[in-house]
């Protein structure tokens, strides 16, 4: 019994020591993050991520379809999907007068014949490579239509996406009071849960352990291995400096010593715990020496851990290969 | 009962005694120390960009450059010149959310002190060198709006600046023949220069091309003049010795030495704010809010496809550059969405209101608005909340004006000349 419950608070102790560090080695390149994109708009089958801001009133707080107040309202449409960036997309609001509320569709929108009577506000089709903002200034309450129509230039088909909304409503945020009802509800376990096991309590202090001293487990490498190869920089005599353009040259073998010649490299990289990626695109070229290779335009814009991550192609081998530096201010 | 409150009220100032001492009076650490002489203004001049033409030191570069920026017939209405924005006694800003000339500005003016150590210009970046950068703002319809002919022909219409130019440049091209040369008289309209300049031979767009990059490169050269002067901090990091100040005169107040410690340490200042101009020159999106009535900005983004399509570039044939590794391996990623440039902070006294479009009207703004890292409506913010104490903003704001100096420049160089 005694063994066994050993056993389990290892196990526990395992657990949240490979969430530690998975949590902080998780590598975005900025734009959004999955679990953010409560606000989708499906044009077709293609999607973007659909805010609606009105910072001069609420600053940065997202809205997502009604809105509580007139005024200056900035509509953002971030293309999740590729194909949006090639089309030209337009964006219309009308006032809603299909009876219908927020059950509104297109079906509905059709039946009201020309639109032009009933538009408030019309941005004409533009391409963005990234993105669509919209600024429009509402000057009276009311129900309101979004509508967002992208045309495929090549096959000429149209793909639309309505949204009815509501202005000057004053609503209650539900990811608020969501937000509220999960914090309380893992308080009160929590607050239960160190009740019923105060054994867990050196759990608590590895934790705390790692969170003081993780940083400097953070090891420089001058070789990454893979399954199959081995990438080695060269040795450098001075300390790595920031925000200067800088090469490396590196070696590229298998694992028994012998060079791989000919091999092809993308070259990504950042910050892993600060969540950023580098501030140039570094690329590699061969040197004259068999497996040699050179990496140019690497720059460091801070001071801390950064990762330079590899993705090779070498004959029928593909491998990503990551080198962890530690820059000194 | 009384003895215990008495007991832990006294355990209670010692520990309060000793966190006071310990972020405001302790020695600094080695690491500490290391970064804090990291921001020293010395070895400025390493970050120095490589000449812009041979010239360029000549005292008659300089002079013609000190000239051409205060004078305010490089305009269409003979009223603006690049000091109208960049005014000597606001550090070279013009106290302006949003700079105006003859119409009103995307942005922000930056500072110029320091200007020439940067490798690239604009809030987004979009000109990589400073002679280059200071040819927009002339052709801009809303800053000078008037273009490059007319520019050109004003060069060789004044006795000083034709005399000038010959020095350091060789006889300026005769502009007079008009069928060659179109006159466009208005000269601030757009249009009819872009249609008059479509029209010029290739052969002479590029002797024009070749003055007017000439005129961009003299105002550098008078630019490259304005370097930051030593601050009160620097003088404080000089008198360190042992992690501790050895000049009363010199030492930083506890609220100024509470605010560096959170500059180098919790405030994550440093991640971007970094090297002895407080810039590292590169571009992050930190969600600030766009200007009244405008869509959110695309910041760097936008600048990529003008950067490598910009005739005055890196690469281009008025360029003098030996490597051109930061246009050749610049970002292009997303993470470009809504970047600026991080400024430097070296120049804060007077340039007040900061951020790209001045929505900050004082540094406690800027400090709350890190502090509380919103998210950016588009793209992501990089910045994370601080969790700063309400005195931590004050400590971090009285530390930032510590980097603040008058630029190291004679003073005869700060306004127009007087002949």
């Amino acid at each position: 019994m005694h063994l066994a419950s050993k056993h389990l608070s290892v196990g526990k102790t395992m657990a949240i020591l490979l969430l530690y560090i998975v949590s902080n080695s998780a590598f975005s390149h900025g734009g959004v993050v999955a679990e953010e994109d409560l606000c989708l708009l499906k044009i077709g089958f293609y999607q973007a991520h659909f805010t609606i801001y009105q910072p001069a009133t609420d600053r940065h707080r997202e809205f997502c379809e009604d809105l509580p107040r007139i005024g200056e309202s900035i509509f953002v449409l971030e293309y999740l999907h590729d194909g949006l960036e090639r089309m030209p997309i337009d964006f219309r609001i009308i006032r809603n007068t299909t009876g219908m509320g927020t059950f509104t569709s297109w079906d509905d929108i059709s039946k009201l014949g020309d639109l032009s009577k009933l538009t408030e506000f019309y941005q004409p089709a533009t391409i963005d490579p990234d993105l669509l903002t919209v600024l429009h200034t509402f000057e009276k309450n009311g129900e309101f239509v979004g509508i967002v129509t992208a045309t495929n230039s090549l096959t000429e088909k149209v793909y639309t996406a309505v949204f009815p909304f509501e202005v000057g409503f004053a609503t209650v945020d539900f990811r608020t009071i969501a937000f509220g009802l999960v914090l309380s509800t893992l308080f009160v376990f929590g607050v239960n849960a160190v009740r019923r096991h105060r054994t867990n309590l050196h759990t608590t202090a590895l934790l705390v352990f790692l969170m003081l001293f993780a940083p400097i487990s953070f090891a420089q490498s001058n070789t990454a291995s893979g399954e199959v190869l081995v990438l080695s920089m060269e040795q450098r005599n001075e300390p790595i400096p920031i925000n200067r353009m800088l090469s490396f040259r590196f070696s590229l073998t298998n694992r028994n010593g012998a060079a791989i010649t000919n091999a092809e490299f993308a070259v990504s990289g950042g910050m892993p715990q600060h969540d950023h990626g580098m501030p140039t695109n570094p690329r590699v070229s061969p040197t004259q020496n068999s497996g040699e290779y050179l990496l140019q335009g690497v720059k460091f814009h801070m001071p801390g851990d950064w990762v330079l991550s590899f993705s090779v192609v070498a004959g029928d081998v593909r491998e990503t290969l990551e080198l962890t530096l530690h820059l000194q201010p | 009962m009384k003895r215990w409150l008495l007991l832990s009220a006294g355990v209670g100032t010692l520990l309060l005694g000793f966190l006071y001492w310990q972020q405001v009076h302790a020695p600094w650490r080695d690491g500490e120390l290391a970064l804090i002489r990291s921001l020293q203004l010395d070895n400025f001049e390493s970050l120095m960009a490589e000449p812009l033409f041979a010239a360029e030191d000549q005292p008659t570069a300089r002079t013609m450059g000190r000239n051409i920026f205060f004078d305010k017939r490089f305009s269409a209405n003979g009223q603006i010149s690049c000091a109208t924005c960049h005014q000597p006694q606001l550090r070279f800003t013009d106290g302006k959310a949003r700079s105006q000339a003859l119409g009103t500005s995307k942005r922000n003016a930056p500072s110029l002190i320091g200007a020439a150590a940067s490798p690239w210009y604009y809030w987004d970046g979009r000109k990589d060198s400073l002679w280059s950068q200071a040819l927009s703002p002339l052709e801009d319809p809303a800053e000078h709006g008037s273009n490059r002919l007319h520019y050109a022909r004003l060069l060789a219409s004044d006795q000083n600046y034709r005399s000038q130019y010959l020095d350091l440049f060789g006889p300026l091209p005769d502009f007079d023949d008009q069928t060659r040369f179109p006159l466009v008289s208005d000269a601030v309209n757009q249009p009819a220069w872009h249609s008059a300049w479509s029209k010029v031979s290739n052969t002479d767009q590029r002797l024009v091309n070749t003055v007017f990059s000439n005129l961009g490169k003299v105002v550098a050269a008078y630019e490259r003049m304005l370097l930051p002067g030593p601050s009160r901090f620097d003088h404080y990091v000089a008198t360190l010795d042992h992690g501790e100040s050895t000049s009363g005169s010199a030492e930083l107040s506890p609220l100024e030495r509470l605010g560096l410690r959170i500059f180098i340490g919790k405030g994550n200042c440093t991640q971007c704010h970094n090297g002895p101009l407080l810039t590292n020159n590169s571009f992050h999106n930190i969600g600030n809010l766009p200007s009244p009535g405008t869509t959110p900005d695309l910041g760097r983004r936008s600048a990529l496809q003008t950067l490598l399509t910009d005739s005055f570039n890196c690469t281009g044939p008025f360029s003098q550059a030996e490597s051109c590794d930061e246009l050749t391996f610049m970002q292009t990623g997303k993470e470009t969405i809504g970047a600026m440039r991080t400024p430097s902070l070296r120049n804060l006294g007077g340039t007040a209101p900061y951020g790209h479009a001045g929505q900050h009207a004082s540094l406690l703004s800027v400090v709350n608005h890190y502090d509380e890292a919103p998210e950016a409506l588009i793209g992501h913010n990089e910045a994370k909340p601080l969790n700063l104490w309400f005195w931590e903003h004050r400590a971090l704001t009285a530390f930032l004006q510590t980097l603040d100096a008058p630029p190291a420049i004679d003073s005869r160089w700060l306004s127009a000349p007087t002949e």
